[in-house]
């Protein structure tokens, strides 16, 4: 899944219901892409840990796709880098 | 020495409205030359916890009125204060997370936002009663992160 754009309170909403979606349909490994996401605050790593919760109910995992040092930051203040699978490389780079 | 400049806004306190809050206060905080692209990164996500905070508040209080922000600027040193009109919390209960090696980990969906802007600026006071409640975060711009 691509996150593009802002992860806050306004937007966070939509990405758990379709990521939610994608895995109660039985897709519950899931990639979540964060390249093109300008901006992610707690909200957005809140829902991060639902959706990841979720997968890992239906015996799935959530990896990270974060190249940018700012949402690895995010994801290390909150303790999160070592709950997730958290990848650095920009997938668009290196394509 | 530095020119004191300030910005004030009045917002709904709607979520629609946090992206333009963080967007117009880490434009002022970057007009300073020696100011950090990660520490303006920083107070965005500071200020973008704090007014998410106001708008759920006044959400809880029932309350239409609007979140009045206000963002000092001297030099590199920043000052925003957000203030709701919600019904206040007590920032003593709030839960320190877990381990991360505990499984009690993933059930903190919430509860992110205080601790990350504690960690994210220099100083963070928050005032608060039944009236509601004034979030002061104060940072350095051109000191790298913490």
């Amino acid at each position: 899944m691509h996150v593009i754009g802002d992860l806050d309170v306004s937007t966070a909403p939509e990405l758990r219901s379709r990521a939610l979606t994608v895995i109660d349909d039985g897709w519950t490994n899931l990639l979540i892409d964060l390249t093109a996401c300008a901006f992610m605050d707690s909200i957005g790593l809140g829902i991060l840990i639902a959706i990841l919760r979720r997968a890992r109910s239906r015996g799935g995992d959530v990896e990270i796709q974060a190249p940018f040092d700012q949402q690895r930051r995010m994801f290390a203040l909150c303790r999160l880098d070592s709950v997730f699978v958290v990848h650095a490389e920009n997938l668009s780079e290196t394509a | 020495m530095s020119r004191r400049d300030e910005v004030v806004l009045r917002v709904p306190a709607k979520a629609d409205y946090v992206a333009l809050v963080r967007v117009v206060l880490a434009a002022a905080a970057a007009i300073d030359p020696d100011s950090r692209d990660d520490r303006i990164d920083d107070l965005r996500v500071a200020v973008s916890e704090a007014v998410t905070n106001a708008v759920e508040a006044h959400r809880a209080a029932g309350t239409d009125s609007r979140i009045e922000v206000r963002c000092v600027t001297e030099g590199n040193n920043v000052e925003v204060f957000v203030r709701d009109q919600g019904p206040g919390f007590d920032p003593d209960t709030v839960t320190a997370l877990p381990e991360v090696d505990t499984p009690e980990r993933l059930l903190f969906e919430h509860g992110l936002g205080l601790p990350l802007m504690h960690r994210l600026v220099d100083k963070t006071d928050i005032e608060t009663s039944d009236d509601g409640t004034l979030v002061r975060l104060v940072i350095d711009t051109s000191t790298p992160p913490r």
